[in-house]
């Protein structure tokens, strides 16, 4: 533990986490958002959009409900920010063998699991403290979505981690530079789906949006939030946007790997295939989002857990099945 | 930094539409404004659910006594700096409805107005530039309070 690793460290995570993860995050909002213009052929948004709408938010007044409880109500998003921007920081787009400022450590899939949750989880504590009782419903909606989609999603996630036999990001990332993504093997593919579903979850966005459906609830956990609050709330949803597909990446997708700075053939092929990895699952997203109406809580929980869980439970059993391609 | 400010604010007026007693017309138009067809969200034009999250409310209809302190209770609830926009002949002017026995008043008699659109309905092109109108007045607000 020298300095100069801890300067390394700190530049890293400024990078990863300041600079890039709410970059990306806000660039592909604004790909969802072109996207379901183009779909109903409209123009859509310019480019600059969701960062005005952030800006825009961040200059506003912020106003605390008499009901609220104070504290609770400010803590509440940076808390789903930072949780959302360290679970980026963690995954590590640059895996080994390049190691550029390797943090990934034993455990680290577990980590990322609970940091994951902590968005939602912020919503929910933030609603709850808001004193609505708009927000009240939204808490109970997203409660019960979290409920459901945990378990298929941890039950999917273990897929990876037992193939590998290691709970470190870095391992599974260079089994799979190995022997090649997990996605090409039969339970690699069906703990993506799971994935994938789950994901669709995670961002509450349709068919999921159920905790925050605005023709309903008025806008769920956020209804009380204005100003700077709302604005990282925002951040928090974008900066998921891009962390998820990170995550489902780095477990089935054979992570973001650059495998050589020297080389430029595969440094150029190593990019385009993180580039396309991340659009792919981006717009999988975009694509349910758009031609899928909302469903309701209880439909939403049977969908989790009488088939994302059953699909889950058969990749985990056939993860152990000793034949390739299984 | 008041600069980026203020060009934040002018790309990106979230709406929050209240109906007070209107006749549904106004609000019909309103919603035919953020169809496909007229594509508002290329200006970042957003319909938002909540008054917390909105800089612009737009009040449709005549006013009467029960829609009023719901009404100053909406335009409190919004945080600064906002717009209101009155949609249609009833909220400009009463309309009609102006000489009614439960009247509070056109909107301006209830909450400040900054943009006025006439017509009964008015037309999508018309609440369009109405917008414009409010980005105009909110740009000449600067980075600064209302």
């Amino acid at each position: 533990m020298d300095w100069l690793y801890i300067v390394k460290l700190i530049v890293y995570v400024v990078l990863v986490g300041v600079v890039a993860a709410p970059n990306i995050g806000l660039f592909f909002t604004w790909m969802h958002r072109k996207l379901g213009a183009r779909m109903q052929w409209r123009i859509g948004p310019p480019l600059y959009q969701p960062w005005a709408d952030v800006v825009k938010l961040l200059s506003k007044e912020t106003i605390i409900p008499a009901t609220a409880h104070k504290t609770t109500f400010l803590v509440a998003p940076p808390l789903a920010v930072a949780s959302a921007v360290l679970a980026i920081v963690i995954m590590t787009p640059f895996a080994p063998p390049v190691q550029v400022y390797h943090i990934s450590f034993t455990g680290d899939v577990i980590v990322v699991l609970y940091l994951l949750t902590m968005p939602a989880i912020a919503a929910m504590i933030g609603g709850s403290a808001s004193g609505n009782p708009y927000a009240s419903v939204g808490v109970q909606r997203e409660m019960t979505l979290i409920f459901a989609y945990e378990l298929p999603f941890i039950m999917a996630a273990l897929v990876p981690i037992l193939k590998v036999g290691s709970l470190r990001l870095a391992d599974i990332i260079g089994y799979q530079l190995e022997h090649g993504p997990i996605l090409f093997s039969v339970s690699g593919f069906l703990a993506c789906v799971v994935l994938i579903m789950v994901m669709q979850a995670k961002l509450t966005l349709p068919p999921f949006d159920i905790p925050d459906a605005k023709t309903e609830i008025v806008a769920g956990p956020y209804t009380e939030y204005s100003g700077a609050s709302l604005a990282l709330f925002k951040l928090a949803h974008a900066v998921m946007l891009f962390a998820v597909p990170l995550f489902i990446s780095d477990l089935c997708l054979g992570g973001l790997i650059v495998r050589s700075l020297s080389d430029p053939v595969t440094l150029t092929l190593d990019i385009v295939l993180i580039v396309v990895k991340l659009v792919v699952l981006v717009l999988i997203a975009a694509f349910i989002r758009f031609f899928n109406p909302r469903i309701r809580i209880d439909q939403a929980f049977g969908m989790f857990w009488k088939t994302a869980t059953v699909i889950a439970v058969v990749a985990l059993a056939l993860s152990f099945v000793p034949l390739p391609y299984f | 930094m008041t600069g980026l400010v203020t060009w934040a604010r002018l790309k990106s007026p979230w709406l929050f539409h209240f109906n007070s007693a209107s006749c549904n017309n106004c609000d019909i138009e309103l919603v035919d404004a953020i169809t496909p067809r007229f594509d508002v969200e290329r200006f970042g034009i957003l319909v938002e659910g909540s008054p917390r999250h909105a800089d612009i409310l737009v009040v449709t209809g005549f006013v009467n006594r029960q829609a009023a302190p719901r009404l100053r209770r909406i335009y409190e609830q919004m945080s600064n700096p906002k717009i209101v926009i009155a949609l249609g002949s009833c909220a400009t002017s009463g309309g009609i409805f102006a000489n009614s026995y439960n009247a509070a008043g056109p909107v301006d008699r209830v909450i400040p107005v900054d943009v006025y659109i006439p017509g009964c309905p008015p037309r999508p092109q018309a609440i369009i530039d109405g917008v414009v109108k409010a980005l105009m007045k909110l740009q000449s607000l600067g980075g600064g309070k209302k």
